[in-house]
């Protein structure tokens, strides 16, 4: 800025201050007209002045001056960004809330394992007797578990081929499986699934196969034939097998599946989701106007229901509108809210007929195994 | 530092110094420097706009206030320039809000004032004919308030206090009467120019 405009504009509000409070004489009028020239900003402002000349602006200016020099001395700051923070929370708790409701939780519950803690006395090693219990599933489709007999006890920490819980869920169906197929016994195949279990859920620094084979026994059979295909594991579940000790092309064979074991187990778990359940769909009066087909397909590729509290079937009491738009009014028994939701945006996928109409679909949830 | 050669030093500051140092810290201690500099021309605006003291006065605080926000978000090249356009603006934009008349409509009352604002000319009028006959003759026909507010304030060069204290009057209307008789005066002459 011109220091002169600077000056001069200061000596105009002190003209003007001299005006309003009385002081104004002739040789001021005189200074005040000649800043008055080719300055609109200064012209405009004496003509608000002596447009109210009886007004007591001295007083005014002087309570101006007094509000602005009794402001506080804060600092000015951008409310902004401080907006686009809280916005940005609101979104992650959102986004989180919506993660929550959504995603579906493996729940463990039923299953409870329980080993005694190990003593001061042995901290190496491992209880002798071990009291497990399956789960309802477990339960349900098998003979019923007794206490594992303390000849199976194991002496070195397996090593956890499978170390969170979802992956636990899934090699427990895997190792179920595998012993439906088999020629193996019924409680032999049981106490696979316990020693399995037991190993699954023990996490413990993972052991080379060497040191693992000069434990020996028939733990050790046990801990690789779950990593062994079914058709492989046939032959390692013989009793009198497994007792030999291993070889070197038997420990080659080993080192081999150990390496494709997660791929496999991966491709087996997925599996044996898909063919966990069979779902039937069935309604007396509406159906869905591309067919009951397209519709159970949807439901299978959504993997809805495969946990171990769900029900046989439900019942889905659906009222259809006059578009052929379906409501989902209510489900028996209840389920989670993610998988009610999932299932009324699956049933939502289809244009139902007739229109206008209330029925209950009934969906059967057949839970089979590979093999049955 | 003591506050008092803090100030001093402040007060040496330009105006874009000063908006900078707002700019850079925040603190509205700057920027109410820089506004009390115009505080005066900006009051003085917006009573032409709004014609109204208490409504000028709470024009010129509302002012300051979109000042704190604006300066951090405008561009201002020249801030004497930029806050005679934002007073005027506002002013405007009041008069709008509530309804009231044109800025360029003059109540019949305040024409008087209209007229006075006319600059220097009229200055110089007196001052050309100050010694002629017809001045003489034009002064005569002015009231007699006005006549002696006239001769005391431009050939005796007493102040609009002096004036009042001598007339027994309030400030404010010495400043009418002096402001009327000039452009009664003014009006005069050029009617009876040769």
């Amino acid at each position: 800025m011109n220091p002169l405009l600077r000056d001069d504009d200061a000596l105009f509000a002190a003209l003007l201050e001299r005006w309003a409070a009385g002081d104004f004489t002739r040789s001021d009028e005189e200074t005040l007209h000649r800043l008055l020239a080719n300055d609109p900003f200064r012209r405009e402002a004496w003509k608000g002045f002596v447009a109210l000349p009886a007004e007591a602006h001295a007083e005014v200016l002087e309570r101006i001056k007094q509000q602005l020099a009794g402001q506080p001395h804060w600092r000015y700051t951008s409310w902004l960004p401080l907006r686009w923070i809280a916005a940005a929370i609101v979104l992650l708790l959102l986004g989180a809330l919506y993660w929550w409701w959504t995603t579906p939780r493996i729940n463990l519950d039923k299953t409870a394992l329980t080993t005694p803690a190990p003593s001061a006395e042995e901290p190496n090693e491992r209880p002798t007797a071990l009291k497990i219990e399956t789960s309802k599933q477990l339960s349900t489709s098998h003979a019923p578990v007794e206490r594992v007999p303390s000849s199976n006890h194991v002496s070195k920490l397996p090593i956890p081929l499978v170390k969170d819980t979802e992956s636990y869920a899934l090699a427990r169906e895997h190792v179920m499986a595998d012993a439906s197929v088999s020629e193996v016994p019924r409680e032999t195949a049981q106490t696979e699934v316990q020693k399995h279990l037991l190993q699954v859920r023990t996490s413990q620094p993972e052991a080379s196969p060497l040191d693992s084979q000069q434990v020996g026994g028939e733990n050790q059979e046990v801990r690789y034939l779950r990593n062994t295909p079914p058709a492989f594991s046939e032959k390692y579940r013989n009793p009198a097998i497994s007792a030999k000790p291993l070889d070197n092309q038997r420990r080659k064979e080993m080192y081999a599946l150990r390496e494709a074991e997660p791929r496999r187990n991966a491709a087996l778990a997925k599996e044996n989701l898909a063919q966990e359940r069979t779902v039937v769909a069935q309604s007396s009066l509406i159906c869905p106007a591309d067919g009951w087909p397209n519709f159970i397909e949807h439901l299978k590729q959504a993997a809805l229901f495969q946990r171990d509290t769900t029900p046989d079937s439900l019942l889905l009491r659906v009222r259809i509108q006059q578009n052929g738009f379906p409501v989902l009014l209510g489900i028996e028994p209840e389920v989670r809210p993610a998988e009610r939701h999932r299932l009324q945006q699956i049933l939502q996928r289809h244009r139902w007929m007739p229109a206008d109409t209330s029925d209950v679909i009934r969906l059967i949830l057949i839970k089979s195994t590979r093999g049955q | 530092m003591p506050r008092f050669f803090r100030i001093k030093a402040e007060s040496t500051l330009s105006d874009e110094e000063l908006l900078a140092y707002y700019r850079r810290t925040s603190e509205v201690h700057y920027l109410t420097l820089l506004y009390e500099r115009y505080v005066t021309m900006v009051y003085g605006v917006c009573l032409n706009i709004l014609r109204d003291v208490h409504a000028a006065e709470d024009a010129v605080m509302s002012i300051y206030e979109e000042l704190v926000h604006k300066v951090q978000t405008h561009q201002i090249e020249a801030f004497r320039g930029w806050l005679y356009v934002l007073a005027r603006n506002y002013c405007l934009m009041e008069l709008r809000r509530q309804k009231r008349v044109s800025i360029d409509y003059q109540a019949p009352e305040k024409m008087a004032y209209h007229d006075a604002v006319a600059s220097g000319e009229e200055f110089e009028l007196i001052q050309d004919y100050a010694d002629t006959h017809h001045l003489q003759q034009c002064l005569q026909k002015l009231s007699d308030k006005q006549r002696l507010c006239i001769i005391q304030f431009y050939w005796e060069n007493k102040s609009y206090r002096e004036i009042a204290l001598e007339m027994s009057e309030d400030i404010g209307k010495i400043r009418s009467y002096i402001q009327n008789g000039r452009r009664n005066l003014r009006l005069c002459m050029e009617k009876n120019r040769p």
